[in-house]
């Protein structure tokens, strides 16, 4: 028996694929699992398995070629009996290159060939917008008016004197070409710039390291830039004939640089992380998109890219909109200058932030919230409590007795909350536990909602026990801020609890009566 | 003018033509006392005696057989099926006796005959729904109508019962109950062989057949809704077929897509595919897209049904992934 290996469907808008490699010979024995081939979609190279062991009988496309989704790249003979024929050189033939065959192949349909020939324009040289990217009459009519346009009458390389070496670009390459070509033409770019006081952010790396959790500076510069755009959802969102498409979710675009070309694996829900999370994801991607193990799925859907260039010493820069979004930040290299602080001149290390705006979805002022918010974020980071809280760190909390008073503090990383007042009085235990019930239950319920796309709004909690003794009863009062169906709340509620490590905790030992109201 | 239904329509021809000849004659399963499975033929019997409408027993390669029988000897018998489907049990006298006969006497002989085939899905499940036009396309010596209005309906059936050859005359069930304007007076026909251009336009051609028709036309109005303008072309007739329109309408738009009822493989789409690469490659700006049903057998169930189906949804997706 045997079956074909087919260009598999890699991601929701692929349509065709190249062959980079066979990493098999024809003839040639497989197991399943096998690594048989490279193919290079317009976003990354995906290396495909035998899905059963047999013999690789015939590799039909070569590589270099172009085929579209579900087209045939091989044969594979499966079963006992498929036993690899002895090799000799003149049974195995060696497998076609493209490069070898005359001329580049030029997908392009037959009335786009009339019409180039008609006008005297060089195929290669246009960049096709039908399906598999074939060369369409349109294609044709566009590249001829802008030879017009540009009075280029031949192709560039004719008019430059010396010897030249041509470089073909590498398909992500001339996909970025054409997306960057489209959002310069299209977009009408604006440009904010902000110096960030580094001093924060560092110190917060810093206080990470030898933590469970690396916090990275483009983690944190991404986390600041992610809980800004929740912020200013605006930012967020794609401009698209004459309306503004809000994106729930933020998935976060990183740039990475790799030998094939610049590649923007996304982070999706990215708004879900904290800091560390963030750090190991961003790093675990850019690795991934190195090493060409990035699968379609992670490089979809971006919503908003992030672009650090610091690691290459430059400072700042102008950058341009990935489309479909509206926004791209860019970070510069982190080094020191003197910055005005209080009325002094104080040495900080600091970075430049240009941030990129589609001026057609965001206006001045909506940019102006989102860049300075940026630059507060990065500038407070470690000093809010949510951001603590958000990074992996060890919990602790300390009561000390003085015979006479008790005081209380809480520390979660390198922050530490004093929860009695100066003179020792502070809330008794079973109060501080309630506190911990009710703002484990609204984090629960929060999380919850934005895994399930639960539209909530304002959320509050108030938990209350009996007033003296031991505790015999908890009541919960949800108040909850929605236009969801009681259903789908009360089944959110249900999740949330089981969500719950606190209520975990005590299920087996106390009741808790929860009520809810909506507002 | 008149607004009738397809199935008046079918009627109207019969009647007229049974009144202007008296050769013609009609039979059938349960045509005469019945009148037809679907009502077609109700009073028909009445109105023109036993001797030119009868009921036959069940044998549909008989009643073909007959058919070709009768007309060789000079009458113009009109045979109707139950369904379509029953052009198979029958096959041998459809497409050895009725299609090659008169090339097999050398000229001596015509048979014109007309087989009427109610064709179409209509919960009725793979031995009663199919539309098999492509499979006699296949075959020489027959000449096939698929009309999808009922002013084709009546001109294409007067014009089949007027001529010559055999012709089998696909009336799909799900149009009976359509209504449209139909010329006034005896002498309305539609030739064989002249394709409708049911909407005009540059961007993309739809062609359409039988029952497509009218789901083509609410594509192509969404389709006009979001900025493209595609030319309909209704075929009417499959044998012969009227290529020059759909050439011409192809150098204008340089994309097709070919709806029809029948089985993809093969289909009246491969047909149109294959005819453009022989008369207008150089043309074509996108690949053929062919909205067919996938090779296999019509379920029964309606959801499965109309899952096999081409609907207007699966129209407009293919002419929208030419025209992004």
């Amino acid at each position: 028996m045997s079956f074909e290996l087919k260009m598999p469907k890699l991601g929701h808008a692929m349509t065709e694929g190249t062959l980079v490699k066979w990493h098999k010979q024809e003839g040639e024995r497989v197991e399943q699992g096998d690594v048989v081939l490279t193919v290079e979609t317009d976003k990354a190279e995906v290396e495909v398995d035998a899905p059963s062991a047999g013999v690789l009988r015939k590799c039909v496309a070569v590589e270099g070629q172009t085929v579209p989704v579900g087209g045939t790249l091989g044969e594979i003979e499966t079963g006992t009996d498929a036993v690899a024929p002895e090799t000799s050189s003149s049974q195995v033939s060696a497998p076609l290159r493209i490069g070898e065959s005359p001329g580049r192949r030029v997908a392009a349909s037959p009335r786009a060939r009339r019409l180039a020939a008609e006008r005297g324009l060089d195929l290669s040289s246009v960049v096709g917008s039908g399906g598999g990217g074939l060369i369409t009459e349109e294609d044709v009519k566009r590249a001829a008016a802008e030879q017009n346009r540009t009075g280029v009458q031949a192709p560039a390389e004719a008019n430059v004197s010396g010897a030249f070496r041509r470089e073909k670009l590498t398909r992500i390459q001339s996909v970025g070409a054409r997306n960057l070509t489209a959002s310069w033409q299209t977009i009408p770019h604006f440009v904010q710039m902000q110096r960030v006081d580094m001093s924060a952010a560092i110190q917060a790396r810093s206080a990470a390291v030898g933590e469970r959790a690396r916090v990275s500076l483009t983690g944190l510069i991404a986390h600041a830039a992610v809980r800004a755009l929740t912020e200013n959802p605006r930012v967020n969102a794609s401009y698209s004939d004459g309306a503004v498409l809000i994106y729930e979710h933020v998935n976060l675009g990183v740039a990475v640089d790799t030998p094939e070309g610049l590649v923007v694996p996304v982070i999706h829900t990215a708004e879900q992380l904290d800091p560390a999370l963030l750090s190991a994801r961003i790093d675990e991607l850019a690795e991934r998109a190195r090493t060409k193990r990035l699968s379609p799925q992670d490089l979809e859907g971006a919503t908003f890219t992030l672009s650090n260039l610091g690691g290459y010493g430059v400072e700042n820069g102008t950058p341009v909109i990935l489309p479909p979004q509206s926004a791209l930040m860019f970070t510069g290299v982190v080094k020191e200058e003197v910055l005005a602080v209080n009325g002094e001149a104080k040495v900080r290390p600091a970075m430049h932030v240009a941030i990129a705006y589609d001026h057609r979805g965001i206006d001045g002022a909506t940019a102006s919230r989102f860049t300075t918010r940026v630059k507060e974020l990065l500038e407070s980071v470690g000093s809010s409590a949510s951001e603590a809280l958000n990074v992996a760190k060890p919990r602790e909390v300390v009561v000390e007795s003085t015979g006479t008073a008790m005081r209380t503090e809480v520390r979660h990383g390198s922050l530490t909350w004093r929860l009695s007042a100066e003179d020792s009085s502070g809330p008794d235990p079973v109060t501080s536990f309630l506190g911990a019930l009710g703002s484990c239950l609204l984090m629960s319920l929060r999380v919850a909602a934005d895994v399930r796309n639960f539209e909530l709004g304002r959320a509050s909690v108030v938990t209350r026990s009996n007033q003296k003794g031991r505790v015999r009863e908890i009541s919960v009062e949800l108040r909850v801020e929605t236009r969801e169906p009681d259903d789908k709340l009360h089944q959110l509620i249900e999740v949330a609890e089981r969500g719950c490590h606190i209520r975990q905790l005590i299920s087996n030992d106390i009741p808790v009566r929860l009520t809810v109201e909506r507002t | 003018m008149r607004s009738i239904t397809y199935a008046q329509a079918i009627k109207e021809a019969l009647v007229e033509e049974m009144q202007r000849d008296p050769t013609v004659i009609l039979y059938g399963e349960d045509v005469a006392n019945f009148g037809g499975i679907f009502r077609i033929t109700s009073g028909l019997k009445e109105q023109f005696g036993p001797e030119r409408v009868f009921d036959t027993p069940i044998s549909e390669n008989a009643l073909v057989g007959a058919g070709v029988g009768a007309a060789l000897t000079g009458l113009r018998p009109v045979v109707e099926l139950q369904f379509a489907d029953f052009l198979f049990t029958a096959a041998d006298e459809v497409v050895l006796k009725a299609g090659m006969w008169r090339y097999g006497h050398g000229g001596t002989y015509s048979v014109p005959l007309v087989v009427r085939c109610p064709s179409g899905a209509a919960g009725v499940g793979p031995e009663h729904g199919q539309c098999p036009e492509a499979f006699f396309m296949h075959t020489p010596g027959l000449k096939i109508v698929s009309p999808s209005t009922p002013a084709d309906a009546k001109g294409l059936l007067k014009s089949a019962l007027r001529d010559n050859n055999p012709v089998l005359y696909f009336e799909h069930k799900l149009l009976y109950a359509t209504r449209g304007e139909v010329p006034d007076g005896d002498d309305f026909l539609v030739p064989l062989g002249q394709a409708a251009i049911r909407r005009q336009g540059d961007a993309l051609t739809l062609v359409a057949i039988s029952a497509m028709v009218p789901k083509a036309l609410k594509a192509a109005d969404r389709l006009a809704t979001d900025g493209y303008n595609v030319e309909v072309i209704d075929p009417r007739s499959l044998v012969p077929f009227d290529r020059k329109t759909i050439v011409e309408s192809v150098k204008k738009t340089g994309k097709i897509v070919v709806a029809e009822e029948g089985y993809k493989t093969l289909g009246i789409g491969a047909e149109i595919g294959a005819m453009l690469l022989e008369e207008a490659l150089e043309y074509l700006d996108r690949p053929l897209k062919r909205v067919a049903i996938p090779d296999v057998p019509i379920p029964t169930a309606s959801v499965l049904e109309q899952f096999v189906i081409p609907s207007e949804e699966k129209i407009y997706q293919a002419c929208r992934e030419l025209l992004s």
